[in-house]
């Protein structure tokens, strides 16, 4: 730059020395001088003719040596009247031939017009300054910066002078820098390895390819197309069908297969026309090779962490923008902060993925079935880009018929926050089993998340009575319960005590709720709530789902209440949510189908409980009649033990004022005094009436009828 | 893992005594089964077992304890139940019959009285 400057300088000395010398002459030939004076004034003449010489001299020296040297205008800046011979030189041209056509022919039409406007309003301004491409002649393209002078003569002619600096270096370290920070901003949109690739491809086209394609590494040395993207979005269309062909894979995977191996790029400077036309190639093939035609291709390799990922290609066809050596440095580090990208997406994914199946897995497989009440649960992972929240919920049944019901939600995300998650969830159900008390159960959850690892941890333990139709729960930081009636009346309560894993100086209050025949109740992590940014109206909303998902009768009112408060997007953290329906009617018909295992002798002595209760059974006839039932139900469940997929079918129902209960099995009736020592039979009979057995070979049924009402107590 | 009763073993003067608390079924007679046969380890005079607070019982419980009495007889160890009157457990086992083999009493004390006096005759 310095040395432009020089340059401009001495040209303005330059045009000074010859005004003066112009002077000097028509002086001369006034001849109005004495010749003492004339000599001296001819030697004066002389020493200033050398000297500018000397000047024009160095003049012609510094515009030769100059990037593209001088050129200079007329007045009105229309004719070009000089041009340094390295400028002319760039034409392949001489003076007139550039200013005859050769310009216009040389400068892309879009650049000449944007440079020849600005020209033209150049106005009174003294200075110009303006960029333009040249294709040269030597077949590659330069970026040329051209300023200018207005020069007044005394006589007040003027001119353009200046100089025009070839700035191509220049122009493409700003397009690179520019890039560069594109592509910074681009890697840092997204965390998936799909979205990243394709973001770059668009990035780069048409910045500096007019079609870009990235392959990657596959098993067993395939290599798969991952993103093909084109300028042109008609070309584009017509790759979407071509992109998975063999074809294509063999026309366009060739180098990228060579890349991806050897861990080097190549760069083709220029292909041969022919090859796009070529009579070897199939139809197919050859408008594949047409939509892709390139005039020069680069393909860098993606290598992060010591392995080759794939390879971007990069092509331009356009012969003037062929790509250079230092192109492919430039995309080289593109091809390294991809890849590096690329592979943090890759891990990221398979962390998230690894936390994902290990949050389901630490789910509960399957909820508790029992007559009159309906458990359902519905659980969104968080957004893609986050990683998996420690949200859980759990249902189990107690010894006691009552339902143990627990949800919550370890602050924090990841793999950290899942395994306490699982470890808590666990925690609360082994401690439940004890048959402890909802306080005692979160007090113990407490101590250990503050003996163990101090994680704050929201949770909701309680347990739900069948019978009474209550839910007594504790609260630790975490939201209540929402329950609405069947005439849409919604209960729910603030907590009292904080998060697990903070104090121990603390206890967790129960409170009651109930859950009247046809209820719904809602229990629910935050991340169903916090979306709506005031949290008044996040519960204004859940109640309102709430009471939406109770009349909606929906198969599974959990994922009801999911979908009306969070619609299909994935929420930014993970939910869950669990529900509790009381049926709408009395236990007035039983239909209880479960596994032949001892374990179910009492899961059906509780839901027949229910059933007498609604039947109007007395409740001190309750435990004699258990016994007659309890005797049939453990015969069935013997007979179907070991059978294959074998259970136990319980159903009762009133009938003109007698209660009918038929218990059928899928194995064979022995008689029901086998392990009893004779005394089922005499027990069965002695408490109920009417005492039936079936038995063919797709099982027995013991059908039991009796008034309601005369039983013995 | 089912902890649907509890059974819990004293001794009382030299009389084993296990309590039932809760329901037995088909699920867990066996663990009350191998309660009992822990308990005649002791070469006491008897074994009191008591259904005061046994929700639930069926022909199982009935037949083990049958069983358990006649078994005990052999080493002259006394069996008495204890099931209060008009409760649950006294009617279940008027029904089935039981107090022919096993004397059942309406208390405790009345139970350990028996076997005591009976083991001391």
């Amino acid at each position: 730059m310095r040395a432009a400057v020089a340059a401009a300088c001495t040209l303005v000395i330059g045009f000074a020395v010859e005004d003066m010398r112009r002077r000097a002459v028509s002086t001369k030939a006034s001849g109005r001088l004495e010749a003492g004076e004339e000599a001296q004034r001819v030697r004066r003449l002389e020493r200033m003719k050398a000297a500018l010489r000397r000047a024009q001299e160095r003049l012609s020296a510094l515009s030769e040596a100059l990037p593209f040297g001088m050129w200079e205008l007329d007045g009105a800046g229309s004719q070009i009247v000089h041009a340094s011979d390295s400028y002319c030189q760039l034409f392949g041209m001489n003076l007139e031939e550039i200013a005859a056509h050769g310009w216009r022919e040389r400068v892309p039409p879009d650049d000449a017009e944007r440079f020849l406007s600005a020209w033209n309003a150049r106005g009174d301004d003294d200075i110009f300054e303006g960029e333009y491409r040249v294709h040269a002649v030597d077949g590659k393209t330069y970026w040329i910066l051209s300023r200018g002078m207005r020069l007044t003569a005394a006589d007040g002619t003027t001119s353009w002078a200046g100089f025009s600096l070839d700035i191509t270096q220049r122009k493409r370290s700003e397009q690179r820098i520019s890039l560069l920070s594109d592509l910074g901003r681009v890697l840092s949109l997204s965390l998936e390895p799909q979205p990243i690739l394709e973001r770059v491809a668009e990035l780069l086209v048409p910045r500096v390819a007019d079609w870009c394609a990235i392959d990657l590494a596959g098993r067993d040395q395939g290599i798969e197309r991952a993103v093909l993207v084109h300028r042109d979005r008609e070309r584009m269309r017509a790759a979407r069908c071509l992109t998975n062909s063999a074809q294509l894979a063999a026309l366009l995977g060739t180098a990228s297969a060579r890349v991806i191996a050897s861990g080097e790029p190549i760069l083709v400077r220029s292909f041969p026309r022919e090859v796009h036309q070529s009579a070897m190639l199939s139809p197919e093939q050859l408008a594949t090779a047409q939509a892709f035609r390139a005039d020069s291709v680069i393909v860098v390799p993606l290598i992060a962490r010591d392995q080759t990922l794939g390879s971007l290609t990069v092509a331009v066809d356009d012969p003037w923008q062929r790509y250079e050596s230092d192109d492919v440095d430039f995309m080289g580090i593109v091809g390294r902060r991809v890849a590096l990208a690329f592979d943090n997406a890759l891990l990221y994914e398979r962390e998230r993925r690894v936390a994902d199946m290990f949050q389901r897995a630490s789910l509960p497989a399957s909820l508790p079935a029992i007559p009159g009440i309906a458990i359902h649960a519905h659980y969104v992972p968080g957004a893609n880009e986050a990683q998996v929240g420690g949200d859980w919920y759990d249902a189990f049944q107690l010894a006691d018929g009552r339902i143990g019901i627990s949800i919550g939600d370890v602050a924090g995300k990841g793999l950290h926050a899942a395994s306490i998650m699982s470890t808590v969830r666990l925690f609360i159900r082994a401690t439940a089993l004890e048959g402890l008390a909802p306080s005692l159960v979160l007090a113990r959850a407490n101590a250990l998340l503050l003996n163990d690892k101090p994680t704050m941890v929201t949770a909701l333990f309680g347990t739900l009575d069948p019978e009474e139709l209550t839910f007594t729960c504790a609260v630790a930081g975490h939201p209540l319960p929402v329950v609405v009636d069947a005439a849409g009346e919604a209960t729910t309560g603030v907590p009292v005590a904080p998060p697990l894993g903070i104090t121990i100086d603390t206890s967790f209050p129960e409170q009651t709720f109930m859950l009247p025949l046809g209820s719904l109740m809602a229990l629910y992590t935050d991340g169903l709530v916090e979306s709506a940014e005031d949290a008044r109206y996040g519960e204004a909303d859940l109640v309102k789902a709430v009471r939406g998902a109770r009349s909606a009768h929906d198969a599974n009112p959990a994922e009801g209440i999911a979908k009306l408060l969070l619609g299909d997007a994935p929420p930014s953290d993970d939910v869950a949510v669990l529900t509790v329906q009381a049926a709408a009617k009395p236990l007035l018909e039983l239909d209880l189908t479960l596994p032949a295992q001892p374990v179910s002798s009492r899961l059906f002595r509780q839901a027949l409980r229910r059933f007498y209760l609604a039947a109007g059974v007395t409740t001190d006839a309750i435990p004699m009649l258990q016994v007659a039932m309890g005797e049939a139900i453990t015969n069935s469940i013997q007979h179907a033990y070991g059978v294959q997929g074998g259970v136990v079918r319980v159903q009762g129902r009133v009938e003109s004022g007698r209660l009918i209960v038929e218990i059928a099995d899928t194995g064979r009736w022995r008689g029901p005094h086998d392990d009893g020592g004779g005394y089922g039979l005499q027990i069965v009979r002695s408490i109920v009436n009417d005492v039936t057995i079936n038995t063919d070979e797709r099982g027995t049924i013991i059908r039991m009828v009796h008034p309601i009402g005369r039983f013995i107590t | 893992m089912t902890n649907q009763a509890e059974f819990t073993t004293t001794t009382s003067d030299g009389v084993i005594v296990v309590a039932i608390k809760g329901e037995v079924d088909i699920a867990n007679v066996d663990e009350l089964r191998l309660c009992l046969e822990q308990a005649t380890r002791e070469r006491g005079p008897g074994i009191v077992v008591d259904l005061t607070a046994a929700s639930y019982f069926d022909s199982r419980t009935i037949a083990l304890l049958a069983d358990f009495a006649t078994r005990m007889r052999v080493h002259r160890q006394r069996v008495a139940v204890v099931a209060p009157n008009d409760g649950f457990a006294a009617r279940i086992l008027q029904i089935a019959g039981l107090p022919l083999i096993v004397p059942a009493y309406p208390s405790l004390a009345e139970a350990l009285g028996a076997v005591r006096q009976v083991a001391g005759a």
